[in-house]
């Protein structure tokens, strides 16, 4: 087995239930207790009212692409190898933006707008990145 | 803050490009001493230096920070050295810096000085920090991102909501360009074209090589003091006449707007307000975005179009030499060369000499005030000025 050469997500004691939850393919969000105020990236504490008491909801897995690109020249180094590769940003139906890259899918059959839903990469057998690919339309041809 | 408390009354640069051979030390100790000969006033006169931060430069940060500069300048009376820093914004929290030490009364004269060496670095180390400089190493960085995908992500949202071209994209490469042209220090200067810059390799949709920068080795450096000092010292003044700044993010994807639109125009207003101008009694724009796609955003904000016509603006060749809008004389980033935090400071000082008549070829006749901006690597802040050598 090849071993993940690529940078891997640095965990934070707040963001750490995210990361759990991406390796069970759950896609989660933190969500203050008092105000509701959903933070993403999640930070130590409410970004809007401070309060520490929160929840992890779980997401929809499903947004819109709001927008994106395809890295051709000059990513970084261990991703060289990887390009073309799609990079976007998606407006999840909770209201908060992730980026991410766009799978399944070349830049020519992707729009603004477009519905996605999650779909987890195992990369090491501790962590899992959420990707997103276009949503399959019901009676679509396989 | 009452208007034009200060100015700025001399300055210095360095040509722009690879010098592998001059030291950090050399482009600070070249370009202050240039400022403070151009300002007229003597070396003992500089009451502080305030140092930009040098971008992977360890060793020349370390020795800024432990008073290099006061010692290898001689300046006999500097009674605080520091360094100030804020990304590609640091031309603004440099200039507040200096503004504080002025106001305070603990300096009547400072020095603010940028060098930065990046070609001793391999070029897979420079590409390496520059393709995920300030990239968020846990939601960001596992994902391959790069800057130019952030700006490319950024440029395609824009022209989804305006309907702006990739033609009217290159074009903002093909404006500074022609002002590079007319600066000495510039490190790109070769003609180039709109098809030139549609043709260059694609690196991170929409964006093509040339709508992208290059890392350079330079640096600059202004003399500061209280706007009563300045008017016994020199002819021409550079007042700062109003000041806008705000902050937005850290993470890009926590921007509601990717096009900046109400987020650039609310600092704009503010600038505009403060110094008792208009767009339309400006002379220059020197916008510094460091994409074009920041630059048109920017120049909308800034009210010199209305919203979705900067493109065809530029286009039409209404911002380069000639034109009525003259944008960015240095040539920005994407020409004169990326210099880490010192774009801004390089535009702020370009400011200075076209408004003190002192810019050479790229000299705007009759300049008498203008905008300047700058704002930090992930597009996290702007800050904007209006300078000029009245008072309105």
């Amino acid at each position: 087995m090849s071993t993940y050469a690529k940078p891997l997500p640095s965990f934070s004691e707040w963001s750490k239930p995210f990361w759990q939850s991406a390796k069970s393919h759950k896609l989660t969000l933190k969500k203050c207790k008092q105000c509701g105020h959903i933070d993403h990236p999640p930070y130590m504490f409410c970004t809007e009212c401070w309060a520490p008491e929160h929840e992890w909801i779980e997401a929809s897995g499903k947004g819109t692409i709001y927008t994106f690109t395809t890295t051709v020249l000059g990513a970084p180094e261990p991703f060289a190898k990887d390009v073309p590769f799609v990079i976007a940003m998606v407006d999840l139906d909770e209201g908060v933006r992730m980026l991410t890259t766009i799978v399944d899918a070349t830049e020519e059959e992707l729009e603004i707008g477009m519905e996605v839903e999650v779909v987890f990469d195992d990369v090491t057998s501790e962590v899992s990145l959420p990707r997103f690919r276009p949503l399959k339309k019901v009676g679509a041809a396989q | 803050m009452s208007k034009a408390q200060f100015a700025i009354i001399g300055t210095g640069e360095v040509p722009c490009g690879r010098y592998p051979a001059r030291s950090p030390l050399e482009i600070a100790s070249t370009v202050a001493r240039l400022a403070i000969e151009d300002a007229g006033v003597k070396k003992d006169d500089i009451e502080a230096v305030i140092s930009a931060m040098s971008i992977m430069d360890n060793d020349y940060n370390t020795e800024v920070i432990f008073g290099r500069l006061p010692e290898a300048l001689g300046l006999r009376n500097c009674k605080t050295a520091a360094m100030t820093v804020s990304g590609g914004g640091s031309s603004h929290s440099l200039r507040k810096t200096a503004e504080g030490l002025l106001a305070s009364g603990e300096a009547e004269m400072v020095l603010v000085v940028h060098a930065q060496r990046f070609s001793t670095f391999t070029p897979a180390e420079q590409a390496e920090y520059f393709a995920k400089a300030g990239a968020d190493p846990e939601w960001e960085i596992p994902y391959g991102i790069s800057f130019n995908a952030l700006s490319g992500m950024i440029t395609r949202r824009f022209m989804h909501e305006t309907g702006t071209t990739a033609e009217q994209v290159a074009a903002v490469a093909v404006s500074c360009r022609k002002w590079a042209q007319l600066q000495e220090n510039a490190m790109f200067r070769k003609d180039l074209t709109v098809q030139d810059v549609l043709n260059s390799r694609m690196v991170s949709t929409p964006l093509t090589a040339l709508m992208c920068n290059v890392l350079a080795d330079g640096g600059s450096a202004f003399i500061m003091t209280t706007a009563e000092r300045a008017r016994k010292l020199v002819e021409k003044p550079v007042y700062i006449l109003g000041e806008g700044s705000d902050f937005s993010h850290r993470n890009l994807t926590v921007s509601k707007d990717l096009t900046f639109y109400n987020f650039f125009k609310n600092i704009a207003d503010k600038t505009y307000n403060e110094a008792g101008l208009g767009p339309e009694d400006l002379d220059i724009a020197e916008i510094y975005g460091s994409y074009p796609v920041i630059i048109l955003q920017l120049m909308e904000a800034m009210s010199f179009c209305k919203r979705g016509e900067a493109g065809r603006f530029v286009l039409e060749g209404n911002t380069w030499p000639g034109g009525k809008l003259p944008m960015t004389t240095t040539g920005e980033a994407l020409s004169f060369g990326h210099t880490g935090t010192g774009v801004g400071i390089s535009v702020l000082v370009e400011s200075v000499r076209q408004l003190q008549g002192k810019a050479g070829q790229a000299q705007v006749p009759g300049a008498r005030f203008l905008i300047e901006n700058c704002g930090g690597g992930c597009f996290m802040d702007m800050h904007a000025a209006i300078l000029g050598n009245e008072i309105p």
